[in-house]
C-alpha cells in the first residue's frame, strides 16, 4: 500500500519540542480500546476511584512512577468516546477535561500536559478520527496502538515511524494485555511533543484524512489488489464469526445467555456463602469480644451493637460485590458480555431498558447494592438511571428469610405450594420493576429510547490483572461507603431500637427471682426460667424502644393492610434491613431472635392480637406481608448506594416514596381484596 | 479510496428521504429537497442486505445524534459493511479505512439499519454469522 501525498492539512508545522515531564496526563480513546487495561498496566494499585463532579460518571486517577526520583505523573483515565464532537455526556466531559475546565472530584482543574491517545490495532483507521481531533487540541499527544498482538495475528501491519510521521506525534505499538511495549510508552509519556502537524477540522475532511494516514502506515497481508474493491472484501475474523453464530442466535444466543446468568446467579449465592460466613463469624467475635472485655455501658453497647453489628451487617455482602465484579470484568474482557447485551436488548427494549441493564438486574437477584453498582456499564444516562431506579425490585437474598417465613406460615407442610409462593414472589418483584422501569422512561425519564448501536469487540483471552484491580477498586467504593454513610445510618437505628432503656416488667423479675431459688443454679430448670426471664425481657425493651413506640403509634396506617401493632413494629424495624423482620417478630412475640427453631415458628404462627382470639398471622395478612416485602424498599444501604450512583439523594428519595406507595397500595388491595372473598 | 461527498444527516429539516422501507429487497430510488433527485444511482437499506452481502455506504436519513454517534462508530459514506447476521436487530461489520482486516462489528437496531444508504451489493456472499 502506498503512502498517500501529505494534504494541505497535513503541512508539517513547526512544534516546540519536548514539552517537559507533565503533571498530568488524560487517557483518551474509543470504547473497547483497551484503555483501562492501559490504565491498570501504567498506574497498578496506585490509583483512586471517584466521579467528575455534577456528574454519574466515574473518574479514576492514577499515578505513572517514572522512577529515578522523577517527579510523578498524574494518569486520569476519561470515558471511552467515539468522538469528541459529539452531543454526548461522556464527550462533553472530554472536551472539558482537555480544556481544563473540569477535573475529577478532589482534582485541581486545569489543562493537561499532554494527552494518550489509546487506539486499536484491528481497527485503527476508524480509531484515527478521534486522534486527529486530539491533535487538533494541540496538546502534547503520544498515540498508543493497543491490541498489536491480535492485529499481527490477523495479518495487519502497522508501520510505527510511518505513523508517527504522518501524524506529527510519538506512535508506540502496544499490548497493554501482555506489556508489550508499555516501557517504551513510558518513556514517549515523559517527554511528549506538540504534534507538528494539525489534521482538517471539517468531518468530511478529517475522516479522508484517517483513511489517508490508514493507508500511509497500515497494511494486510492476504488483500487482494489495492484493497479498495469489494473483490478484495473478505471477513476480518473467522473466529468471530463462528463465536457470534452461536452466541448472538435467538435461541442458542439465549440459551448460552441462561447458562452464563445461572453459573453467575450461582457464584453469588453459593461461592461467596463461604467468605460471607467467614466474615459474618468475624464480626459476631469481635462483638462478643467488645462486650466480655469493655465495662459495660452506653459506649461497649454503642461499639457491639451498633458500629460492630451494623458496619458487619453491610461488608458481609463484600464477597458477593467482589465476585460479582471479578466474573462481569473477565466477561466484558472477553467480548462477550456486549454479546449477552445485544441479546437481551430485544427483551427489555419494550420496557424502555437497554439490553445492558440485564446483567445488574440479575445482580441484584442476589443483592441490590452490586446490581445498583454494576449500573455504571451503562453507556446512556437515562437508560441508567432507570435500571437503578427499579434494581431494588428484584428478589434480593436478604428477603428469602421473610419470604420463608411467611409461605411456612401460609402452606405449612405443603412444599409444593409454598415453592409456588416463592416464584410467584419472584415473578411479582420482576414485573413491578419492569413495569416501573416503563412508567419512569415516560414520565421522569422521559425522552427518546435511543435505538441500539452497540460495538461488539474483538473476543480476546481476558487480562486476569485487569479482573483482579477492577474488583479492587469496586471492594474499595463499597467499603468507603460502608464505613461512611452506611456506619452513620446504622447508629441510628441502633439507638432508635435499643433505647429508652426501661425497666423489666414485674413478671420478668417474678422469674428471675425463681430461677435464683432452684438448686442446684446450673440446672435445666433454673436455665429454662433465666431464658423465660430473657425473653421478656427483650420482648417489652423491644416494644418500649424509641422503634417500638413508633410501631405502636404509626400502626394505624398499617391496619387497613391488615398488621396488628406487633407486625407493624417488625415492618417499622426492619425498614433499614428487610432480613431484620423475621428476628423482630422472634423477639416482640416470643423474646428469641431464633426465627429458624421449629418452636419459635410455631409460636410466631399461633400469636395473638390483643384482643387474644385473631392471630397476628392471618391468611390474608400474610399475603398482604408477601406483596409488601416484594415491593418495598426496607434496605437503607440500598438508599445509600442509590444516592451516590445516581447522583442525588433525590433520586434515593423517589426510588423509596415509589416503592414504598406501590408496595402498600398493593399491600391494601391484597388483603382488602382477599378479606371481600371471605379469605380472613 | 473515500472520495464521494454525500449528505448523511439529512439537510433541509431532515426530510429530504421519504423512502419506502418496503420489506422487498428491491433497491429505491432517493430524492432531494424540492423532489430533486439528491443522489443518483439505486440505493438499497442496510437492513436489506443479505447475510454475507456486502455494500458500500452512501448516506443515511436520521435523526442528528443518531447519525453523529454511527459516523462516529464508522458507518460512514465510503465505508464497506458486510451483513453478518440480518434481522432485527442486526450485526454488520465495519471497514471504515476500506477493505482490509482492519474492521469492526456493530450491533444495529432495526429502525437504524433501515435509513442507512449503501450501494445495492456486488461482492460475491461471504461467511455470515447466520
Amino acid at each position: 500500500m502506498s503512502a498517500a501525498p501529505p494534504t494541505p492539512a497535513e503541512i508539517p508545522e513547526a512544534g516546540p519540542g519536548p514539552a517537559g515531564v507533565p503533571a498530568r496526563v488524560a487517557l483518551l480513546g474509543n470504547p473497547n480500546t483497551g484503555k483501562t487495561t492501559l490504565f491498570n498496566r501504567l498506574s497498578g494499585l496506585r490509583h483512586k476511584t471517584s466521579n467528575f463532579p455534577g456528574t454519574t460518571q466515574e473518574a479514576r486517577v492514577g499515578e505513572l512512577l517514572p522512577g529515578d526520583g522523577a517527579a510523578a505523573t498524574e494518569i486520569i483515565d476519561l470515558p471511552g468516546i467515539y468522538s469528541l464532537e459529539l452531543d454526548q455526556g461522556e464527550a462533553e466531559i472530554c472536551r472539558a477535561v482537555l480544556a481544563g475546565r473540569l477535573a475529577p472530584k478532589g482534582e485541581e482543574a486545569a489543562e493537561p500536559d499532554a494527552v494518550c491517545v489509546v487506539t486499536d490495532a484491528t481497527n485503527l483507521a476508524r480509531n484515527l478520527v478521534l486522534v486527529g481531533e486530539a491533535l487538533r487540541r494541540r496538546l502534547p499527544t503520544v498515540v498508543a496502538v493497543n491490541m498489536i498482538d491480535l492485529a499481527r495475528k490477523r495479518g495487519l501491519h502497522i508501520d510505527a515511524a510511518r505513523l508517527s510521521e504522518v501524524l506529527g506525534c510519538a506512535v508506540v505499538l502496544i499490548s497493554a494485555r501482555t506489556g508489550e511495549g508499555i516501557e517504551t510508552l513510558r518513556q514517549e509519556l515523559a517527554a511528549p511533543r506538540v504534534p507538528n502537524r494539525t489534521p482538517p477540522g471539517q468531518q468530511e475532511q478529517l475522516e479522508r484524512w484517517a483513511d489517508e494516514v490508514y493507508a500511509a502506515a497500515a497494511s494486510a497481508s492476504g488483500v487482494a489488489g489495492n484493497g479498495d474493491g469489494p473483490a478484495a472484501f473478505r471477513p476480518a475474523d473467522s473466529l468471530t464469526d463462528r463465536l457470534d453464530r452461536v452466541f448472538t442466535h435467538p435461541v442458542t444466543g439465549l440459551a448460552v445467555f441462561a447458562a452464563v446468568s445461572v453459573g453467575l446467579f450461582y457464584a453469588l449465592f453459593s461461592l461467596a456463602a463461604y467468605p460471607m460466613d467467614l466474615i459474618d463469624a468475624v464480626f459476631a467475635e469481635a462483638a462478643k469480644w467488645v462486650v466480655h472485655t469493655l465495662p459495660a455501658g452506653v459506649l461497649t453497647d454503642l461499639l457491639a451493637n451498633g458500629v460492630i453489628s451494623g458496619i458487619g451487617a453491610t461488608v458481609i455482602f463484600l464477597p458477593q460485590i467482589c465476585l460479582l465484579f471479578f466474573v462481569i470484568c473477565i466477561l466484558e474482557d472477553t467480548g462477550y458480555l456486549a454479546r449477552a447485551a445485544f441479546v437481551m436488548d430485544r427483551v427489555l427494549r419494550p420496557f424502555g431498558l437497554p439490553g445492558h441493564a440485564f446483567v445488574p438486574l440479575l445482580s441484584s437477584h442476589a443483592c441490590a447494592l452490586p446490581g445498583i453498582m454494576a449500573c455504571r456499564a451503562i453507556p446512556d444516562r437515562r437508560d441508567r438511571l432507570a435500571t437503578i431506579l427499579v434494581a431494588p425490585f428484584m428478589t434480593c437474598s436478604a428477603r428469602l428469610p421473610v419470604y420463608v417465613l411467611v409461605t411456612m406460615l401460609l402452606f405449612r407442610d405443603r412444599p409444593a405450594l409454598a415453592a409456588l409462593a416463592f416464584v410467584g414472589c419472584y415473578a411479582l418483584g420482576i414485573a413491578a420493576g419492569l413495569l416501573s422501569a416503563l412508567a419512569a422512561r415516560r414520565t421522569i425519564l422521559r425522552g427518546r429510547s435511543r435505538p441500539m448501536a452497540l460495538e461488539l469487540p474483538t473476543y480476546k483471552l481476558p487480562s486476569l490483572r485487569t479482573a483482579l484491580l477492577t474488583t479492587y477498586d469496586r471492594a474499595m467504593v463499597f467499603l468507603k461507603n460502608a464505613g461512611t454513610n452506611i456506619l452513620a445510618i446504622c447508629i441510628v437505628l441502633w439507638w432508635l431500637g435499643s433505647y429508652p432503656h426501661v425497666p423489666p416488667p414485674a413478671r420478668v423479675v417474678e422469674l428471675r427471682q425463681q430461677a435464683a431459688q432452684v438448686e442446684p443454679a446450673d440446672s435445666p430448670a433454673a436455665a429454662a426460667l433465666a431464658g423465660e426471664a430473657d425473653a421478656l425481657e427483650a420482648s417489652h425493651a423491644k416494644a418500649n424502644s424509641f422503634a417500638g413506640r413508633m410501631g405502636r403509634a404509626i400502626q394505624p396506617v398499617f391496619g387497613p393492610l391488615g398488621y396488628d401493632w406487633q407486625l407493624t413494629v417488625g415492618v417499622v424495624t426492619s425498614f433499614a434491613a428487610r432480613e431484620v423482620f423475621v428476628s423482630t417478630m422472634a423477639v416482640v412475640i416470643t423474646g428469641s431472635e431464633e426465627a429458624e427453631d421449629e418452636g419459635v415458628l410455631a409460636a410466631v404462627g399461633a400469636a395473638r392480637r390483643d384482643d387474644g382470639v385473631t392471630p397476628v398471622f392471618t391468611t390474608a395478612t400474610c399475603w398482604s406481608l408477601l406483596v409488601y416485602y416484594v415491593l418495598a424498599m426496607q434496605c437503607l444501604p440500598t438508599l445509600a448506594v442509590t444516592a451516590k450512583e445516581a447522583g442525588g439523594l433525590r433520586w434515593a428519595a423517589l426510588q423509596l416514596a415509589w416503592m414504598s406507595v406501590l408496595a402498600y397500595a398493593l399491600a391494601l388491595i391484597t388483603y382488602q381484596g382477599l378479606r371481600a372473598a371471605g379469605i380472613a | 479510496m473515500a472520495g464521494q461527498s454525500e449528505s448523511w444527516c439529512c439537510p433541509g429539516g431532515g426530510r429530504s428521504l421519504e423512502i419506502s422501507l418496503s420489506k422487498a429487497a428491491a433497491p429505491v430510488v432517493c430524492a432531494g429537497p424540492a423532489g430533486r433527485p439528491a443522489i443518483d444511482g439505486p440505493r438499497i437499506a442496510l437492513a436489506q442486505l443479505k447475510p454475507g452481502q456486502t455494500a458500500r455506504i452512501r448516506h443515511a436519513d436520521l435523526e442528528a445524534d443518531d447519525a453523529a454517534l454511527l459516523r462516529a462508530m464508522g458507518l460512514r459514506p465510503a465505508a464497506f459493511v458486510r451483513m453478518c447476521r440480518a434481522g432485527e436487530p442486526c450485526i454488520v461489520e465495519v471497514y471504515p479505512g476500506g477493505v482490509t482486516s482492519c474492521a469492526c462489528r456493530i450491533g444495529l437496531a432495526r429502525p437504524l439499519a433501515d435509513r442507512v444508504m449503501c450501494e445495492p451489493p456486488v461482492a460475491p456472499e461471504s461467511s455470515a454469522v447466520v
